[in-house]
């Protein structure tokens, strides 16, 4: 098994935004019927979300967060070394969205600054990346933002997954420091299993995809632009995986679930919550649940968990289990001591950036090649 | 009420069939109603009903009507 571990390094601010508008799961019973909603409420746990306007992307909601984080914790802006972004739903194709929420803070230019496709064990990888250029270079400080809005390449005629995921943006900073307290790390991928959870077009696979929808084998209607979850293959690898990575990483740490304050896990439904709480027999007081609220938030959910249950908490030394497993397939875990006063609490909005670049196609003359 | 009428209508409730279509046909997606989210309903209903907590691998095997019965087997349901 292969563990990172390392100190001198700190977490010391925390933040998240999450949009304002709230759907209840009620709001798609003329979609969807009664019943189905109620047996999906009732294993996923899901009874609400917050979902994005129209108008706001990940990187608004990534944005909001860090500005939140800067101006509670007096952070300088002139001394932010880098910025990392992670999302699967960029503002654009190109460039990274981490240039422009790095444009809109008003960062340096000597900051390093890029993004991370990833989704439910983004923040985990984001970490891990955090941590890894401060162990290695003069860099002082990581400014980690994540944003998500999935349902963006959901098919709205999707009974599985239209109502499962919510939005919101996070931020987190981390800093070199003196102390000896360590932080260990876990990463596994497995690229086998790629196809498990995947939007097929819109990228430059296939380019000329049609937008037809068609009903597929699981009963939904999709196109190829839409995100498609083999359910049931990615529901058998959050229930042997991600369980046996927990265990192997306790075993290596020579720790046991007693030895933390709380498990802030990424929270894919209730179901597999209740399974990940009874197969590593964890304290259900050591667990908080944010799905019911929030819904399926990717790589957003280890910070909402800990803004959620510790964002007005005062005086408290954590001691952190994380886990974070998805699309990739992809999954880690962290053991990391936090100060409750770095974690703040959540903040809602309804702020985008008003970006106009329509003078790019202003016609000056018109093409009629 | 004994095992085997537990175990089907847990099947017929979740999944929205008739009793004609529980035999070795059933499998997971053979019906639309098995789907994840039924497949999670099924798991839930028969730790639930039968009092017991299934093993991961057990879980990993259990991809039809039939091998449901095998399984609890293991756990000493009787059928």
């Amino acid at each position: 098994m292969i563990i990172s571990t390392f100190n001198n390094i700190g977490i010391t601010g925390i933040s998240v935004a999450l949009p304002t508008q709230k759907l209840t799961v009620e709001t798609f019973i003329p979609q969807f019927g009664e019943e189905t909603i109620k047996k999906f409420s009732e294993i996923t746990g899901v009874k609400s979300i917050c979902r994005a306007n129209s108008n706001q992307t990940a990187g608004d909601l990534g944005y909001e967060a860090a500005k939140d984080l800067i101006n509670k914790k007096s952070i300088p802006i002139e001394n932010i070394d880098n910025l990392i972004f992670v999302t699967g739903k960029p503002d654009y194709r190109l460039p990274a969205t981490a240039s422009i929420i790095h444009y809109r803070l008003g960062l340096k230019k000597e900051c390093g600054c890029f993004d991370i496709n990833l989704g439910c064990s983004g923040y985990i990888n984001g970490l891990f990346t955090a941590y890894a250029i401060l162990n290695n270079s003069d860099s002082d400080n990581v400014l980690l933002v994540t944003g998500d809005t999935s349902a963006r390449t959901i098919s709205p005629q999707d009974r599985s997954s239209f109502m499962l995921f919510g939005d919101c943006g996070t931020a987190t900073f981390l800093k070199k420091n003196d102390s000896s307290v360590e932080t260990h790390f876990t990463i596994r991928s497995d690229g086998n299993r790629f196809r498990s959870i995947i939007v097929p077009a819109g990228a430059f696979r296939n380019i000329n995809a049609s937008r037809e929808e068609v009903v597929c084998s699981d009963d939904n209607i999709r196109s190829k632009y839409n995100t498609y979850m083999q359910g049931l293959e990615v529901f058998n690898f959050t229930i042997s995986d991600v369980p046996k990575q927990m265990k192997d990483f306790l075993n290596y740490l020579n720790k046991t679930v007693d030895d933390y304050d709380c498990f802030a896990f990424h929270q894919a439904n209730l179901f597999i919550l209740k399974q990940l709480i009874k197969r590593m027999k964890i304290n259900p007081e050591k667990f908080h649940v944010s799905i019911d609220r929030y819904g399926n938030i990717s790589s957003n959910t280890i910070p909402l968990v800990l803004a959620d249950r510790y964002g007005n908490t005062t005086g408290k030394k954590l001691k952190l289990f994380l886990s974070g497993f998805g699309i990739g397939l992809s999954w880690g875990c962290v053991d990391v001591k936090i100060d409750s006063d770095d974690i703040n609490p959540l903040i809602f909005t309804d702020d985008y950036y008003k970006i106009d670049i329509s003078s790019y196609f202003d016609n000056k003359e018109k093409h009629n090649g | 009420m004994d095992n085997l009428k537990k175990y089907n209508e847990i099947f017929m409730e979740i999944l929205k069939i008739d009793e004609n279509q529980l035999n070795e046909d059933l499998k997971i997606r053979s019906v639309s109603t098995w789907d994840s989210i039924g497949h999670m309903s099924l798991i839930t209903a028969i730790e639930d009903k039968f009092d017991i907590f299934l093993e991961t691998e057990d879980i990993l095997g259990f991809s039809s009507y039939i091998k449901g019965i095998e399984m609890l087997k293991k756990y000493e349901v009787d059928f």
